[in-house]
């Protein structure tokens, strides 16, 4: 993988370049106390040195809200779908870990072509983490540091960012002016901080290796920790909502006032909520919230890594930030890995 | 830069047109149902097709005929839902669309020359007729052939002359009940495990094909389990929320398995250990 050197004062007029390109440029904007990711107006509103986005960048390629189907008149036909050329600047770790998931999910079986498209056009500009948020915990899922899945890849060294090239569009989107061929000792500290980033989440730390919970988890179908959570989850979905690899959606349809034509879109559904299951005979196939739970921490921690070989969750932390119930995914892991122990 | 184009969509329907329309009872309807291209839907007896009307919304209907070798099929519909009673509102003529076949349907190759053994309660016939129909249309291929069905009420069972067909074919043991009987019934009363006692099987050579309400599952299983059946030989239809048919939106999951493609037909030794699945 090629590497390279761009100095600090570069990334202003690198974005500034971008905008001019014509392209979109996503960047991560402060917003009151927290950062969420937006179109980039100036290249100056874009901040590397974030904890943590209140969504992933998964809203830009698998929107809340897609069209799927139009319709006049009973005759249905593919929507003319916008796409648009994009630039993510500055994506964690976990979330290019998180997108790499999602494509592999959009490519299996019948690949999906809403999803495909706007990847394609998507270029994702990675930056490491230097503020890690209070409820991270990627150095326990193999997610505090990447080595492929973006275009390219910013960590920041002291004079500067080392660049990994992880693709040739990104390679194209570099500005050629300020980048620079690393010295040796910038090498050695692009290492140095690699190494930083896995002990950086020390402060969370799941009991068990990724690789051990699909099994840690089958053995624990009835373990105590999922009745706890039918009594504390609330069954709203906030961890759904801003979980970077929930992918589940609903499909609905929407008529114009004309009652003849109208739309067919999916939009994002959660598995924690109580209606999720339902079918029309009025059975719901998981009514407790243990089992919602359950299913859910089975989905992101056994059923995912044993289809994809990735893991489920990227420990971000998000829903953990989210939930007005304080369920936090490390201490559900950790109830079931220590009663392994004893 | 913005690139509009035209995709190619999975979740494009394709035209069709209802031919005819069967009332069955007084909730449920035998709709026949031709593809306007033409082309044959080419399904396996337990697949599923996903219907829609345009403006309302779209759900997963077992398809209740054999396979044809035409554009035709048939989907017998329980008005349960929008989506449904909206279907059971349309006449012949009017057109719906279709998407599939979905799903994996029953191992037809598995079952040559095995017994079967058909067990419907109520609603549960309707993806299993397809594939009593597609055994009795080749019934050299297969041995014996036992029909158990369980209606709630003598008023619910579906597919009455069909039922009355089968009753009096040689070829085809049939043994039906009724949970509740009214003033006309004359014939069994009581739940579907009731009829277990009333046939001899062997169990080394049949094949148990089971499909109902997800209640009936467990105790239909255990008079399976007295009967001496190896688990291997026994398959069930399961119903979930089959919202997409293509293994992405998650709603028809039991545990790690998307029930729109790796089922809905599972041998019972796929599911048993399977928290979710009865």
């Amino acid at each position: 993988m090629e590497e390279l050197v761009i100095g600090k004062d570069a990334i202003v007029p690198w974005l500034s370049e971008l905008l001019a390109s014509g392209r979109e440029v996503i960047g991560v904007k402060r917003h009151l106390q927290r950062y969420r990711f937006e179109q980039l107006e100036k290249p100056e509103e874009a901040v590397l040195d974030y904890d943590v986005t209140l969504q992933s960048p998964k809203k830009f390629i698998f929107p809340p809200r897609e069209n799927l189907v139009t319709f006049t008149g009973g005759k249905g036909s593919t929507p003319q779908t916008e796409t648009t050329e994009r630039v993510i600047f500055g994506v964690h770790p976990y979330d290019i870990h998180a997108v790499s998931l999602l494509d592999d999910v959009f490519k299996d079986g019948q690949p999906d072509p809403y999803y495909l498209q706007q990847r394609a056009r998507t270029l994702l500009v990675g930056v490491d983490v230097l503020k890690p948020s209070l409820n991270a915990f990627c150095g326990s899922m193999g997610t505090a540091t990447v080595d492929s899945g973006f275009d390219l890849m910013l960590t920041p060294i002291e004079d500067g960012y080392f660049v990994r090239v992880g693709s040739e569009a990104g390679k194209k989107i570099l500005p050629q002016k300020y980048i620079k061929q690393p010295t040796d000792a910038q090498r050695a500290q692009f290492h140095r901080e690699q190494e930083k980033a896995q002990v950086r989440f020390a402060l969370n730390r799941v009991e068990a290796p990724v690789k051990e919970l699909p099994a840690l988890l089958e053995k624990n179908q009835h373990h105590p920790v999922w009745e706890e959570l039918e009594k504390r989850c609330l069954g709203c979905g906030s961890c759904n909502l801003v979980c970077p690899t929930c992918y589940c959606f609903d499909v609905k349809d929407e008529v114009s006032l004309d009652l003849s034509s109208g739309v067919r879109y999916r939009t994002w559904d959660g598995c924690l909520l109580k209606d999720f299951t339902r079918v029309a005979s009025g059975e719901v196939f998981r009514e407790s919230r243990a089992n919602r739970n359950r299913h859910r921490f089975f989905r992101k921690g056994k059923y995912m890594i044993e289809k994809y070989h990735k893991p489920g969750c990227v420990g971000c932390g998000r829903c953990t930030t989210h939930c007005l119930a304080d369920i936090n995914p490390v201490e559900v892991f950790n109830a079931i890995a220590q009663k392994e122990v004893l | 830069m913005h690139t509009a184009e035209k995709l190619s969509s999975p979740y494009l329907p394709e035209p069709a047109t209802i031919q005819k329309i069967t009332p069955l009872t007084e909730t449920e309807k035998l709709f026949l149902i031709s593809l306007d291209s033409g082309r044959s839907l080419g399904h396996v007896p337990g697949q599923f097709v996903e219907v829609s009307l345009f403006g309302i919304g779209e759900g997963p209907i077992s398809i209740s005929s054999p396979p044809s070798p035409d554009n035709t099929f048939e989907l017998g519909i329980r008005a349960a839902g929008n989506l449904t009673r909206a279907l059971h509102n349309l006449k012949v003529g009017d057109r719906i669309g279709i998407r599939g076949p979905f799903g994996n349907g029953f191992p037809v190759e598995t079952l040559m020359g095995k017994d079967l053994l058909f067990v419907a309660g109520g609603i549960g016939l309707v993806p299993l007729r397809s594939l009593i129909k597609y055994s009795l249309e080749h019934r050299a291929a297969f041995g014996r052939i036992m029909i158990l069905f369980g209606a709630r009420s003598p008023k619910e069972r579906l597919f009455t002359s069909e039922l009355a067909e089968w009753a009096g074919r040689k070829d085809v043991e049939f043994l039906e009940t009724v949970d509740r009987a009214d003033d006309s019934w004359k014939g069994n009363v009581g739940v579907i495990t009731t009829l277990f006692k009333k046939i001899t099987i062997d169990p080394r050579k049949t094949a148990v094909l089971i499909v109902g309400p997800p209640v009936m599952y467990k105790y239909v299983l255990l008079e399976v389990k007295v009967k001496d059946v190896p688990k291997s030989n026994v398959w069930l239809s399961l119903e979930r929320r089959m919202k997409c048919g293509l293994g992405k939106c998650g709603h028809c999951q039991i545990n790690n398995y998307y029930v729109c493609q790796d089922g809905p037909v599972f041998a019972y030794p796929q599911i048993e250990d399977k928290e979710e699945a009865l």
